[in-house]
């Protein structure tokens, strides 16, 4: 079995390439950008296809085609859990946020509220949390690509962080909007396809009955297969007294979306697990073991450590469930990166017309995500050590070119997440920051010169995060992001655009308390004591890890009693 | 192809932008044409996902029943949700845009 270990000078040449295009694009869009409207919003032109295709390329970070295919790769249905929540998030957008967004917001986050109060306050309170929010976001992404660099380029860690920073900020410094939407776009497109490829692929290849093997030292590499198939989708073969056909090399044949799940779940899974255990010498001891599963055990929620309490019957287990999946919810409508992107159209039926291809473009990809996860639990391909490389590998087992592709491709998810995530930053320090609250109010031009220089910073601070959070799940602080975005934006969203009786010291209040509330809760959270500070979770001070089902609320609990405390402001023009 | 890049603006030299001015009303308001209808939309698809969630939480033996095509109702639900979401947002289309 081939291993990811050297160069693959193959996948270096088709990412190089991919590299060089991006770069040859923005130095030719530069132009383009040297406005506040160009350089923030694309001059509102951006057809409404390209961004709805563009929302998904934002949209779809390294945690949604690494981490989730990972984690069903692993865990079956938990990790597609993941993929209903995301997508979810994209109705409350659709029908509660866009158009007001677009039809109020000008460039940032801020803007938009700004609309009606023409409040420093709130304006200084949105750029916070945008700055927080796309720091949270900027993290994982940028650890996602040093982790990665490694296996499939065989390069160190430090150039997958430094590599996708550079390109990053020379993207988003030289034309803003307008270069990081087409590179959305170009992922975003890229990324439906190849994965589209894959799942003919693997329903063509069907299933294979391989034993698993013994148990071997951890990390374990080329695992995970089927150990037993239906008799009835082995015509021929001769079952077991259970019905299973264990005859190595048995195999299915080519099989239809419905019936694959179906063959799968009457399937005997070998599933990998690892163990630590400590020897008598306090040695401490990896070893990897296969797990025989029933695949329709594997296909119900519960199986991962992260959601093994559904089955436990701890309340608390089960209310950090519903805070994660409300998180998930809530959060999407919140993401300053995303709201940023409808500013991009000329109108509000542009807007919804964008939403609408996302919706379908995204939804598409979380179906595939799947039959990704489960080819590649069955495909004999799986690296114990990092769940993340489990899509690459399965591409991997089609052949070297699709592998140089997905491997290209798995950085540009990258890239065109973390694009979005510094144009937003840059955004809320040059428009918010530097224009509102310092009370300087340069030229369109200078806010586009202040923006790349922010660009850059935000950059060098992505860079040195992703090196200084090495060792972090990336999945892990996604969820965090989304419960800190859905408990600062969305209260104070919702309060701006449909209750009269807000205030502006309400609004405020509402993104502070959300978003210092979100913060303590997870800093203080169990997951954060056993993987932040290296201190026992039992130390930890809250009671389950995901805030949003309390934070939310809390939020705007403190909007609306500051706003019924305070007076009402006179319609005003709004501050420039 | 105005699905791909709206029409260049026939502006020379010294052309701005055109932005969008900002209103001095929230918009949508909860008396906006179409408002209740969106948030009817807006409940079903809760109701919808909501229930996956409480069936999750309170009985989760029920999702490893078997429904159409013999995929049981765990992933029959999460696609079902997902194509849901399409639904609905082709249902927005329709709306009358707010003021």
């Amino acid at each position: 079995m081939e291993e990811a270990t050297g160069t693959d000078w193959l996948s270096v040449g088709v990412f190089a390439a991919f590299t060089v295009m991006v770069l040859v694009l923005s130095s030719l869009l530069g132009r383009r950008a040297s406005s506040a409207g160009g350089y923030f919003a694309a001059h509102g032109q951006v057809g409404w296809f390209v961004n709805g295709i563009a929302f998904a390329g934002d949209y779809l970070s390294a945690a949604s085609f690494l981490g989730i295919c990972g984690l069903i790769a692993f865990w079956g249905f938990d990790g597609f859990l993941y993929s209903i929540g995301y997508l979810a998030g994209w109705i409350v957008a659709l029908l509660v946020i866009a158009e007001p967004i677009r039809r109020l917001g000008r460039f940032t986050f801020a803007d938009a509220l700004n609309a009606r109060f023409g409040s420093k306050a709130v304006t200084l309170a949105a750029a916070i949390s945008t700055l927080v929010v796309s720091l949270f976001y900027l993290v994982p992404q940028m650890v996602g690509a040093g982790a990665l660099i490694k296996p499939l380029l065989g390069l160190p860690q430090w150039v997958g962080v430094g590599l996708v920073g550079v390109v990053v900020t020379v993207i988003v410094a030289t034309a803003g909007m307008v270069s990081t939407t087409w590179v959305q776009f170009i992922k975003g497109g890229l990324l439906l396809a190849l994965c589209a490829i894959l799942v003919a692929l693997i329903l063509g290849r069907g299933f294979e009955v391989h034993a698993p093997g013994p148990a071997r030292e951890a990390p374990a590499r080329g695992v995970g297969s089927v150990a037993g198939l239906p008799a009835w989708a082995v015509p021929g073969a001769t079952p077991d007294a259970d019905g299973l056909v264990r005859t190595e090399g048995a195999r299915t044949g080519a099989l239809g979306p419905i019936e694959f799940l179906r063959v799968f779940s009457d399937s005997e899974v070998a599933a990998w697990r690892t163990t630590k255990t400590t020897g008598a010498d306090g040695t401490a001891v990896s070893t990897a073991a296969p797990e025989l599963i029933r695949g329709d055990l594997l296909l119900q929620p519960g199986n991962s450590p992260t959601f093994k309490g559904l089955r436990s019957g701890s309340v608390l287990d089960r209310v950090d469930f519903v805070s994660l999946m409300l998180a998930l919810f809530l959060g999407t409508a919140s993401l300053p990166h995303i709201l940023i992107r409808y500013y991009t159209v000329k109108d509000v039926r542009s807007a919804r017309l964008s939403t609408v291809v996302g919706i379908g473009a995204i939804g598409t990809f979380y179906v595939l995500t799947l039959y990704l996860g489960l080819g590649a639990m069955t495909g004999g391909m799986l690296d114990t050590s990092d769940s993340n490389m489990a899509a690459p590998l399965l591409a991997r087992s089609f052949g070297s070119v699709l592998f140089a592709l997905i491997s290209s491709v798995a950085f540009f998810t990258v890239l065109g997440t973390v694009s979005g995530l510094v144009l937003a930053g840059s955004g809320a320090v040059a428009r918010d920051l530097v224009t509102t609250v310092m009370g300087k109010t340069p030229d369109e031009r200078e806010q586009v010169r202040i923006a790349r220089i922010a660009a850059l910073f935000l950059g060098a601070v992505a860079m040195a995060l992703g090196l200084l959070f090495k060792n972090f799940n990336a999945s892990f602080l996604v969820g965090w992001a989304f419960n800190v975005a859905a408990s600062a934006n969305l209260p104070a969203l919702l309060m701006a655009l449909f209750w009269k009786r807000a205030t502006k010291q309400g609004v405020a209040t509402a993104i502070m308390v959300g978003l210092a509330s979100s913060l303590a809760w997870v800093l203080l959270s169990k997951e954060a004591f056993e993987k932040v500070y290296g201190l026992p979770g039992t130390d930890a001070l809250m009671p389950f890890s995901q805030p949003a089902v309390v934070t939310v609320p809390l939020g705007a609990l403190a909007g609306v009693v500051v706003s019924l405390l305070t007076t009402p402001q006179k319609k005003t023009r709004p501050e420039a | 192809m105005s699905f791909f890049l709206q029409r260049a603006p026939p502006h020379g030299r010294g052309y701005r932008p055109r932005v969008p001015t900002p209103s001095l009303e929230p918009s949508p308001r909860s008396d906006a044409p179409g408002q209740w209808r969106r948030w009817a939309l807006l409940a079903v698809y809760v109701v919808a996902y909501g229930g996956f969630i409480g069936v999750t939480v309170a009985a989760p033996g029920i999702l490893a029943m078997r429904v159409a095509g013999g995929v049981n109702l765990a992933v029959a639900w999460g696609f079902a949700l997902i194509v849901l979401a399409f639904v609905v947002a082709l249902a927005a289309l329709k709306l009358p845009e707010g003021r």
